[in-house]
């Protein structure tokens, strides 16, 4: 069964407050930091185009056709996923929960469990889903990653890369950063930063790496600049690294430190953090990195109820469609270390 | 693991775990958890590397991997498998 508890029979005065765990935000979805497309139920068809304009010497005569007007098609399919528990309401009868039961034998619900225990696992039901997103393997990636030869060049896998895909556990979908390792059958075309250990005395030499290696058409597009991806443990190192006294300067531009509308910024890019592994960032226009799903409703949708109909056990469960696709993947940086 | 040449030490720590239903109708399907011996060399976000998992080209990178500042981290968690172990 599903409550595991610690009960105290309830009797004197109840502090109100239920202390929930403490999660990091969604925010791959709050701030929608990728291309979140819904409405894919099934067979997305994702298109990228590549062409080739060859300029030839003029002839009045017949001309002969030179170029490619090139693209390439792939079909994707969300996978359906859920997550299911069951539990029993009379198991914490004689709980603090039993003040917001209604009077009756029968009745054994209790709102403020509801509200409190229940409502801080739906959140972190959204978070393992952000956390998969970008950090899950399917079983077949994984053994084709790990039947690759490593090597240090950008057509090879890197040992890093491999050591990452080996240690996950193998899911239903490749999150990002499988799917930039090894796509569609094949190495990944993402451009390689071979990484190290990342600390604050080194961050800034590791960023200029990740920033280097954007190429430079990437950068010098008007329409939208690519986000800087980090581990959340990174945002730590770049204050620190900041409040470094002999410095120069500041490297890494922070505004509004401390506050909910904190922003920061390395060399004008903006830096995010989401649920990378240690030793990871990801260089990309947010639109190359896309999160399908039938709708995005369905991640904070939770559905509450008797699990059966001569019994008092009641069931949570989450149903959602999940799918990381990373486009143009010959523009995006997987530094990794 | 049969393939690779080396072998944790007993300084490799243990974690619990969840282990999961080898049911392939049901790949994810969690039966309970257990102590396993490996590490996280990228964070518990991206999961445990047990010995079975290991492989030459992995444990040299692991030997070669500094904390930043020069000193091996997991020098001291590999050891060369010896005849023995190899049968």
């Amino acid at each position: 069964m599903a409550i595991s508890a610690t009960i105290v029979d309830i009797r004197g005065e109840v502090f109100p407050e239920v202390y929930e765990e403490l999660l990091f935000t969604t925010k791959t979805l709050d701030k929608k930091l990728v291309n979140l497309d819904d409405g894919f139920k099934a067979n997305a068809i994702f298109t990228e185009s590549t062409t080739v304009a060859t300029m030839q010497a003029y002839t009045s005569g017949v001309p002969t056709s030179s170029g490619t007007l090139g693209f390439t098609d792939v079909i994707l399919t969300p996978v359906k996923v859920m997550f299911y528990q069951e539990y029993d309401p009379n198991s914490i009868r004689s709980s603090r929960f039993n003040t917001t039961m209604k009077k009756g034998a029968w009745n054994i619900e209790s709102s403020e469990f509801l509200q409190t225990v229940v409502n801080s696992y739906n959140k972190k039901v959204a978070y393992t889903a952000e956390a998969k997103f970008w950090n899950n393997i399917s079983s077949a990636t994984q053994t084709a990653i790990a039947g690759l030869t490593p090597g240090a060049g950008q057509g090879s896998v890197g040992a890093a890369e491999q050591t990452y895909a080996a240690a996950l556990t193998a899911g239903q979908f490749d999150g990002v950063v499988s799917y930039m390792i090894y796509n569609q059958g094949a190495l990944g075309t993402r451009i390689k930063v071979a990484g190290t250990t990342v600390t604050a005395s080194n961050i800034k030499t590791e960023m200029d790496k990740i920033y280097a290696a954007i190429p430079a058409i990437v950068l010098n597009q008007d329409s939208s600049k690519p986000i800087i991806y980090v581990p959340y443990s990174w945002m730590q190192f770049i204050n620190q690294y900041n409040n470094v006294a002999t410095n120069y300067k500041d490297v890494f531009v922070v505004t509004g430190l401390g506050t909910k509308t904190e922003t920061v910024t390395f060399n004008g890019l903006r830096i995010e953090t989401v649920p990378l592994p240690e030793n990871c960032a990801i260089a990309a226009k947010p639109e190359y990195i896309n999160w399908l799903t039938d709708s995005f409703d369905d991640v904070n949708m939770i559905k509450t109820g008797p699990a059966y109909l001569n019994a008092d056990t009641q069931f949570i469960k989450h149903v959602f469609t999940i799918y990381a696709h990373v486009a143009k993947q010959s523009y995006n940086v997987l530094y990794l270390g | 693991m049969a393939n690779c040449s080396y072998k944790f030490t007993d300084k490799v720590p243990s974690h619990l775990m969840p282990v999961y239903s080898k049911d392939k109708e049901k790949p994810n399907f969690q039966t309970g958890t257990e102590f396993q011996k490996g590490l996280f060399v990228h964070g518990p976000q991206a999961g445990l590397l047990t010995e079975d998992k290991l492989t030459d080209p992995i444990v040299e990178y692991l030997l070669e991997k500094t904390d930043g500042e020069g000193n091996p981290i997991y020098a001291h968690c590999f050891e060369k498998k010896g005849k023995k172990d190899k049968d």
